[in-house]
């Protein structure tokens, strides 16, 4: 009985924040940017597995892509110091053209996959390249009392938050 | 015009209703920012730096030696200009001040860059993460209780087959990334953190070391340039009128006279400032921060098995790597706008009244928000910070012989956790000595480099919380209107339960 949110406007209208989940940064390969690809265990009942595990691979080559050290990315630095890097002023780096790339891709996933499931991906630039932020929303009904049985299965981990209605 | 969430209805439908008749912003309306103006993310933030042109500029609190470097260079480049070039451009070829010309250009681009970039600071963890990790930790620990300060919380991961130990960081709330470290005088925690440099006043780290380098490179090569054509100057005109004469004669006696103490203080430079480039560019070809090799974090003497698992293995990419490799953007969006709906990020651990406002943002049932309060008035307590005036600072702290300029370095001195036994090393290798004889300065630069406790500014026992808790308070006013909304909303939340 309660509406399924199949928009980000109306996740965000209808839905209050449960809890949110974080995934860390995976380190073993040094400092480049690349993310656990380990399932959460908050998200079991609200995404399937291999999703999420695609959206964070995706988000992985990515950012891989971003700092990687070859041909193009000499090129730039060369002529960003021969010319005292005054060139900054003007051009986008690659850097940042991957990330708006990123940006796009986040979104995209968002409207697609993970709203109508009630979730919500935060760019990791918002938050300082160290988490992705997956926020769970719960649906508010006014008269749902079905909602409060995946509510507390999902916030369980969190501590407690909304109550379900 | 709806007044938005500040109005705490019971009910979440009537809330949801309210909030669909708001235009664009979903969860509240920014009306109450309307009527004053927006504010930009540096009016707010955290750390211990200057920010100028709306946000587009952002360097150290400390910027004096910053002026000095400039008007060194600016006097020692105009005088070469005015007094030597026109007579070298005559004699020898026009070459030379044109060459001269591109040199001090490229230098002040590069210092500029350096000194008003940022240098890669972290933004610190908003109030929703710092709660994750503090819950994850205290699983880790298997207690929750707060009734003792907890131990240095430290991860540990396999990079490449070295172990590195990730450690907490107190004031930031995260986990430091590898090679990350946190520097009190600006109070960030900077990614690839090399130093802090009073001279560009400014740390250097992963977003302005290829700046900085070319800077201290590009410096070399102009004192180097000026120093040889000043000796060639003096040279050829005394050649010219008899040396004895050239001192006696007078039209050319002044410019002569100033070219020898000219060249004097020139060679005091120029053998710091090329020192300093071979000692950056041994630490680029091996791709180890200033900090790293401080520490001795990868050198050979700690074992057999320890090794650098940063470095590419040839010098060539190292180089590469450091110097042309891609730019990250900055993390911290200086100029972008506070959203309404955005926690504000934690502050540090003595800011006990924001994190208190912030904390019923989180969806933490109310035993663990006391406990997390417990605990952290209890850091507070233990962890007194660092002044945010260096005046008040070198008073309260009696340090023997030091200048009133390296009084804030002054301040490191004691705070310092780091093993003495890396301290005396700074003094040959950085050289981070002068262009001038300021022979005090050395002892200054030593204790720059950061320390890497977990509670780092807080070694100080004189730090007063009162001053910076007011500081506090006034920054948690700017943002006291959406965490009042934010909080009021969370409490209806948790009262729902």
């Amino acid at each position: 009985c309660c509406p399924q949110v199949h928009s980000l406007q109306e996740l965000r209208r209808s839905a209050s924040l449960a809890t949110k989940v974080f995934v860390q940064r995976d380190y073993s390969d040094g400092t480049t940017c690349q993310f656990q690809t380990k399932f959460p265990p908050e998200l079991d009942s609200r995404i399937e597995r291999q999703l999420f595990e695609e959206t964070v691979k995706t988000l992985n080559s990515f950012y891989a892509e971003a700092e990687k050290i070859g041909g193009s990315s000499y090129l730039e630095g060369c002529l960003a110091c021969a010319t005292a890097y005054f060139i900054f002023l003007c051009m986008e780096t690659h850097y940042e053209k991957v990330l708006k790339k990123i940006s796009k891709y986040i979104q995209e996933q968002n409207e697609k996959i993970y709203a109508p499931r009630g979730l919500l991906l935060t760019d990791p630039l918002e938050r300082g390249m160290r988490v992705i932020e997956i926020s769970i929303y719960e649906d508010r009904c006014s008269s749902g009392s079905s909602s409060s049985g995946s509510s507390s299965s999902s916030s369980g981990g969190g501590g407690g938050g909304v109550g379900g209605r | 015009m709806t007044p938005g969430g500040g109005s705490g209805p019971m009910k979440d439908c009537e809330y949801s209703q309210i909030s669909t008749h708001s235009s664009s912003s979903p969860m509240e309306s920014p009306h109450k920012k309307k009527k004053s103006a927006p504010k930009r993310k540096w009016e707010v933030f955290p750390g211990r730096n200057k920010f100028f042109c709306n946000g587009r500029i952002m360097m150290a609190r400390q910027t004096g030696v910053f002026y000095l470097t400039l008007v060194l260079i600016l006097v020692t480049s105009g005088l070469f200009f005015a007094f030597d070039c026109p007579y070298l451009s005559e004699k020898i070829t026009p070459a030379i001040p044109a060459i001269g010309g591109i040199l001090f250009f490229f230098v002040m681009g590069t210092l500029l860059r350096t000194s008003f970039s940022d240098p890669g600071v972290l933004p610190r963890a908003t109030p929703d993460e710092a709660a994750d990790l503090e819950r994850q930790i205290d699983i880790a620990n298997g207690s929750s209780s707060g009734g003792y300060r907890p131990p240095p919380r430290t991860k540990e991961v396999i990079i490449n087959g070295q172990t590195v130990k990730l450690k907490y960081c107190f004031t930031c709330k995260i986990f430091r990334p590898p090679r990350a470290s946190h520097c009190s005088l600006c109070d960030n925690c900077v990614e690839r953190f090399d130093h802090h440099c009073p001279w560009v006043g400014n740390c250097v780290g992963k977003r302005n070391y290829r700046f900085f380098y070319m800077f201290i490179l590009s410096l070399s090569f102009l004192t180097v340039f000026i120093f040889a054509f000043v000796i060639t100057h003096v040279i050829l005109r005394s050649q010219q009128t008899g040396f004895l004469n050239a001192l006696k004669d007078s039209p050319a006696r002044y410019p002569f006279t100033e070219n020898c103490r000219f060249s004097v203080v020139c060679f005091f430079s120029v053998w710091s400032i090329v020192g300093l480039s071979g000692f950056h560019t041994y630490l680029i070809s091996s791709n180890q921060t200033t900090n790293e090799d401080i520490k001795g974090s990868w050198s050979n003497k700690r074992g057999k098995e320890n090794y650098n698992p940063y470095s590419y293995g040839n010098i060539f990419t190292n180089c590469c790597a450091a110097l042309c490799g891609p730019l990250s953007p900055s993390l911290i969006d200086r100029r972008g706008f506070i959203q309404p709906d955005t926690p504000q990020l934690a502050g540090p651990s003595n800011g006990i009244t924001m994190y208190g406002a912030t904390q019923s943002q989180s969806n933490m049932c109310d035993q663990d928000q006391c406990i997390q309060s417990t605990k952290f008035v209890l850091q507070a307590a233990a962890t007194p910070l660092l002044q945010s005036e260096p005046s008040i600072t070198s008073e309260e702290l009696p340090l023997p012989g030091k200048t009133s300029i390296s009084g804030p370095c002054a301040t490191l001195t004691l705070g310092q956790p780091t093993p003495p036994s890396s301290m005396p090393n700074l003094t040959s290798d950085t050289g981070l000595t002068d262009m001038i004889p300021l022979k005090e300065e050395h002892e200054g630069h030593q204790f720059l480099t950061p320390e890497e406790a977990p509670s780092p500014p807080g070694m100080l026992p004189s730090g007063s919380p009162i001053t910076h808790s007011h500081t506090m308070h006034v920054l948690s006013l700017a943002s006291q209107d959406s965490l009042h909304e934010d909080s009021v909303r969370g409490l209806v939340k948790l009262s729902s339960v």
